[in-house]
């Protein structure tokens, strides 16, 4: 024992401690954000630092600040972060990346690989695009607003909670770009007063940008359809008399409708002839509690609900189909397909080439609702 | 020395081998014609026994021998002086007729003890409140009251050259393993120092030369602990002058058990046992994670914790480490302090260390207020563990935690818990393994947790015992 | 004095799972998968079978001397000089082993805990702390190996909570379309994986059983369960990131760690790499002990001072250590040591075995 000992104080006694950290010292980044300035050609970092000040008794006061670096390369910019203050940053619990679009399209993939290797990052952190000019909002808003990052930060979190859009972490991103049946949608926030609100998602393919945008009804579609709509959100909109949509004429005869997903399955399946693929239909089954069918709710009469059953189903496709469309434009496979294929069918999809073959496929979404709350008997 | 016929000599005698003690007295009294003079230390006699039981009946015993008259159950005749001498210091009479060369010891010791209170350091909610006093008689009869056996043997040795301490070894004769038995009365008798004061120094003359923190010999002063580890083939050992007990061999396991387990239902017993162990446990390495943690990594703590954290250090002008040596420091003089403190002064000063020095120490900004909430979680999970001599070594083993947590963070923890166990693992008492993991074997069922009677049907592993199933049938 | 030498069937259980259970948790199963890409499970799976009828040989040849460990009864079959040089070789074996594991994990500590932390400083507390404990008796090893158990099974729960959660299964199918050549040629790589088990060579006479029989089954239950480990690992990692994503990470498992994120706690995978110091001592210090057993006997006569041998190997190993601090040269011992290991571990005891029984045909004839 005390041979040990004496080993192991001498040690340390010969040099010196090495990897400390100490917490008091860091600059506890919270949110960061990436720009690509198309003027110059500089990468511009921000970084969002808060800093809890006169706490005791429960309380405290959150202040932040914003710290903006310029580099040509986004590794070299956040190695000027050394110059720039005696304390080092360090980004271990970032709350949220943002990305500027701008950023974002010029191949943001081979900017951001290092982060897999660096010491001190943090990978899981969810990442968002910002629709507008990001460097006046994060120089303006966390100055007025003390509860921005704090919002913020909730609010990437609730909106993988409340599954409106899932989160997709800096991990996923840089991993994306080897697999060619990894496309991502990565939700896009733009300013709305003090705060941010989502506008909805840009598709990437294997990590490029596609430039295409879905809107935020075609995100609540994206979802439906991938299985995952089951949750607390609530899925509204008006309905035609004849089951168009609101962009019929006729305003007088649209109704309200408002629901909430208690199940929600999808599955794909695939017809081929002479191991050719012909379509992949997308069938989607959903249970609903219904709280709003533009009549009041006590006249329903069974087949009143039927039929509108196959209204909404009818609507829902509508919708649906306008989101595969914009999708397959893009040539973005978000609701895994290609995977569905490949893991199922393994013979026809040697004879497809994928990226080539599926912005030109035909895949048929159905939607089966059923109204499991109706009062009548 | 052979004593002399006549009574001067041997006065001069005794008073020379007494070297002039003031205590030493003599009275005479002549009756029909032998007269007799009795000799004694008179701080030492029970005078009612002397005056009733010796006096009287010679008075009225004429011609008869001393034998015949006196009524006094220890008796004994002799005729060397030395003999005389001892007997005179264990507070005998000794009686000699002028004109016989022989004395006459009967025993009339006065006892003065303290009475049968409520143990002071172990105390329990259920259970006998019965404690050892210092007399070893009276302790001695406690115990065979509580194993009404032959099988309980007693074995008495005097230790000590210049005390000669009267110590007791008892064990049950059909249990105990005769090996450990044989070992442990060979290293008693071969004890060759002046005097020895119970419990430590003979535990610590007993072992072998081990340099640990970790006590390997049970102390207690509870007559129903001592009953139920004899039960279980163990050695205990009782000093005269000194109410605690000791009792070998032990394991490790055996310092978190209380007479309170097994009173209580099991499964509470269980989930009490092993919220000590995790008491223990945090005592020793609480601080060292939190240094660790603040020093070192806090990559590992959520954003919002950081903050709080950060935000309580902010203006504190030492680091972490001396921060908690500091505060851990200040929480060992306190407890010093309490132990020697009168008692109408000690819930005072009890309230002004911890209320007062733990707020105005933080208001002072000399130390984050985290720090005070984790050393006081320190200090009161070690008091948590119910033998006081582990629980002063949990205490002190935070303090090289603490160094190596500074030094290298998380890893440094990692490694102090390895070395510990390591420590741990080659401890021995008499060859007897004293830690063993607590799932092995038949251990389980009473280290962590402690399963139900009728479950526990073997004795415990370290014992050794001849005979080890406990139950045979629990059920009729 | 009583002195126990006899360890249990738990202990034994313990013993083996913590030796066979090293680095490569960590990286498992990237080498596994370089040909049979989402397939490796099988790989893993064929692995521990080999692993299992190596044990089976290894038991028999014990079986036939249940009294003497192999640094005796080597003698009794080969000869003295040709035993010596056996009993030479075991030693430098297990003492190239515990280096190997020793550098492999001080390399990883240093490239994702202890940054700054110069590489001998980590080599050398990890040495120091394993040469103590090696230098005790086998009883006190095999405790403190049960104790290290529990930390073991907190490793187990943290990967199995941060490896389950938003993932693919479809990662996995179709099932087998790499080929069972392919799926062979990766289970090579596993073997120095799930190499541990040796040790029954030396500690067959010291388990305390009713039935020799009993050892065999705590032998193969410790193996059994060292792959169903290896095996939620690789399903674990296979669910998480696909094929290609796969080629280009090599150390997957750190990545998952880090997925988890509790108000509590996050980034586990620092956490998980702290407790997994333990159990990668545990393999250090086994091997240590082993070698320092094996050149006790190598001489006229056993060498009692066996702490003396186990300071001096330790020694060696640091001295060693020092110069391997980046990952290439690592890369290349690691390769040159599964091939040491599949001769040492399969083809000599088999060849033992097979001299012994020849032996005993030509001494009954």
């Amino acid at each position: 024992m005390r041979k040990a000992m004496l080993l192991l104080l001498l040690l340390p006694l010969l040099t010196g401690c090495w990897d400390r950290l100490q917490l008091r010292k860091l600059n506890l980044v919270d949110v960061a954000g990436f720009d690509f300035n198309d003027e110059n050609k500089e990468i511009e970092l921000y970084y969002l630092v808060t800093k809890l000040k006169s706490t005791g008794q429960g309380s405290g006061e959150a202040t932040s600040q914003v710290t903006k670096l310029k580099g040509p390369s986004l590794v070299e910019t956040i190695g000027q972060g050394q110059y720039t203050d005696q304390a080092p940053f360090i980004g271990i619990s970032t709350g949220t990346y943002i990305l500027s679009e701008s950023f974002a399209s010029h191949d943001p993939v081979s900017e951001l690989e290092f982060l897999l290797q660096t010491p001190y990052s943090s990978i899981n952190i969810p990442v968002m695009i910002f629709e507008g000019n990001i460097a006046k909002f994060l120089e303006t808003v966390p100055k007025v607003n003390k509860e921005f990052s704090e919002n913020l930060n909730d609010f990437s979190r609730a909106l993988e909670m409340n599954r409106i859009i899932p989160n997709i972490s800096m991990m996923n991103l840089i991993l994306s770009r080897e697999d060619t049946l990894e496309d991502l949608a990565i939700p896009v926030i733009k300013q709305a007063d003090l705060g941010v609100e989502l506008s909805g998602a840009l598709l990437f393919r294997q990590g490029l940008n596609t430039e295409t945008k879905l809107n935020k009804e075609q995100v609540q579609m994206m979802m439906l359809m991938k299985g995952k709509g089951s949750g607390k959100q609530r899925y509204t909109g008006m309905i035609g008399e004849n089951g168009k949509g609101h962009n019929s004429t006729d305003k007088k005869n649209e109704r309200n409708y408002g629901f909430s997903v208690k199940k929600d399955d999808s599955s794909i399946t695939f017809t081929s002839k002479d191991k050719k693929l012909q379509k992949a239909k997308v069938n989607v089954h959903m249970e609903i509690n219904i709280f709003d069918l533009g009549k009041s709710f006590h006249e329903n009469k069974p087949d009143y609900i039927n039929h509108m059953e196959k209204e909404l189903s009818n609507h829902l496709k509508d919708l649906a189909v306008t989101t595969i469309e914009s999708m397959q434009k893009a040539n973005c496979d978000i609701l895994g397909i290609g995977r569905e294929l490949k893991s199922h069918h393994p013979d026809i999809w040697k004879s497809v080439d994928w990226r080539k073959d599926y912005p030109l496929m035909k895949i048929e979404p159905t939607f089966d609702v059923q109204i499991m709350n109706s009062d009548v008997e | 020395m052979k004593a002399d016929l006549l009574i001067e000599k041997n006065e001069k005698s005794l008073k020379e081998l007494l070297f002039n003690s003031s205590d030493f007295k003599f009275s005479d009294f002549e009756i029909g014609n032998r007269s007799y003079r009795l000799f004694y230390l008179e701080t030492m006699i029970e005078s009612i026994k002397v005056q009733e039981h010796i006096i009287r009946p010679l008075l009225t015993n004429v011609n008869g021998t001393i034998r015949e008259a006196v009524s006094i159950l220890d008796y004994c005749e002799t005729d060397q002086l030395s003999d005389a001498t001892k007997a005179l210091v264990e507070g005998k009479t000794v009686v000699q007729i002028n004109g016989e060369a022989k004395f006459y010891l009967l025993g009339t010791e006065l006892v003065k003890e303290r009475s049968i209170n409520i143990p002071m350091n172990e105390r329990v909610l259920r259970g006998s409140h019965e404690a050892l006093n210092e007399n070893i008689n009276t302790n001695l009869n406690m115990m065979r009251k509580l194993i009404e056996t032959p099988d309980l043997v007693i074995k008495f040795y005097q230790v000590g050259r210049r005390s000669n301490t009267k110590v007791a070894i008892l064990y049950l004769n059909s249990l105990v393993n005769e090996v450990v038995l044989a070992e442990f009365e060979r290293r008693v008798a071969n004890i060759d120092i002046d005097y020895i004061e119970a419990p430590n120094f003979l535990q610590e003359l007993i072992e072998k030369k081990h340099f640990t923190l970790f006590p390997k010999i049970l102390v207690t002063e509870r007559p129903d602990r001592i009953n139920s580890y004899l039960m279980d083939g163990k050695i205990a050992i009782l000093t005269d002058g000194s109410p605690d007990c000791l009792i070998l061999p032990v394991s490790f396991w055996a310092f978190f058990q209380s007479p309170d387990d097994y009173q209580i239902g099991w499964l509470i017993g269980s989930a009490i046992r092993f919220l000590r162990i995790l008491a223990f446990i945090l005592a020793f390495s609480l601080p060292g994670i939190y240094v660790a943690l603040v020093t070192f990594d806090p990559r590992i703590l959520p954003f919002e914790i950081a903050l709080t954290l950060q935000s309580s250090m902010q203006y504190i002008a030492l680091p972490p480490v001396l921060e908690a040596i500091a505060m851990l420091v200040i929480l060992e003089i306190l407890r010093e302090a309490t132990v020697r403190l009168p008692s109408p002064i000690a819930q005072t000063i009890g309230v002004v260390g911890g209320i007062v020095i733990g707020t105005v120490v933080v208001q002072a900004n000399l130390i984050s207020n985290m720090m005070v909430i984790v050393v006081a979680l320190t200090g009161i999970a070690s008091f948590n563990i119910p033998s006081y001599e582990m629980s002063s070594a949990a205490r002190l083993l935070t303090y090289p935690f603490i160094l190596m947590a500074s030094m290298f963070g998380l890893i440094g923890l990692e490694i102090s818990f390895l070395l510990l166990l390591t420590h741990l693992s080659r401890l021995d008492t008499m060859g007897i393994p004293y830690f063993y993991s607590w799932y092995s074997g038949e251990t389980i069922k009473d280290t962590l947790f402690r399963f139900p009677i009728r479950s526990l049907k073997k004795r415990p592993f370290e014992s050794m015992a001849k005979e080890s199933t406990r139950i045979k049938t629990p059920r009729g | 004095m009583i002195h126990l030498k006899k360890i249990s069937l738990n202990q034994l259980i313990c013993l083996v799972i913590l030796t066979q259970v090293g680095v490569s948790v960590l990286e498992i199963p990237y080498a596994e998968s370089r040909h049979a890409g989402y397939d490796s499970w099988m790989s893993i799976l064929i692995g521990g079978l080999l692993a299992q009828i190596v044990i089976f040989i290894i038991y028999q040849l014990s079986k036939r001397y249940p009294d003497q460990s192999l640094q005796q009864y080597i003698f009794s079959i080969l000869g003295k000089p040709l035993g010596w040089l056996v009993n030479l070789l075991f030693a430098l074996y297990c003492a190239e082993s515990s280096l190997m594991v020793v550098i492999s994990y001080a390399d990883v500590l240093n490239r994702w805990v202890l940054f700054q932390t110069p590489f001998f400083v980590i080599l050398g507390i990890t040495l120091v702390v394993a040469t103590y404990i090696a230098s005790s008796t086998l009883r006190s090893i095999s405790t403190i190996t049960q104790s290290i158990l529990n930390m073991f099974l907190i490793c187990f729960v943290i990967i199995f909570i941060s490896g389950m959660g938003k993932g693919d299964w479809r990662h996995f199918l179709p099932i087998g379309t790499h080929g069972i050549g392919a799926i062979i040629k990766d289970s090579l790589p596993a073997f120095w994986a799930y190499a541990g088990y040796e040790l029954l060579l030396y500690v067959f006479p010291f388990v305390k059983c009713k039935k020799k029989k009993h050892i065999f089954i705590a032998m193969s239950i410790a193996n059994g369960f060292t792959t169903l480990f290896y095996l939620l690992i690789t399903i674990i990692v296979t669910y998480n990131f696909s094929e290609s994503q796969l080629n280009t990470i090599t150390e997957p498992m750190v990545y998952i760690l880090r997925k988890f994120r509790w108000p509590v706690v996050q980034s586990l995978d620092i956490l998980f790499m702290t407790i997994w110091l333990s159990v990668t001592t545990v393999t250090v210090f086994v091997y240590m002990f082993l070698s320092a057993r094996y050149l006790a006997f190598v001489g006229k006569k056993e060498i009692r001072n066996h702490p003396l041998l186990v300071w001096i190997i330790g020694i060696l190993c640091f001295s060693v250590g020092i110069w391997f601090s980046d990952r290439q040269s690592i890369f290349k011992f690691s390769e040159y040591h599964n091939k040491a290991t599949m001769i040492m571990i399969a083809l000599v005891p088999t060849i033992i075995l097979l001299i012994s029984y020849v032996r005993e045909k030509v001494a009954r004839e």
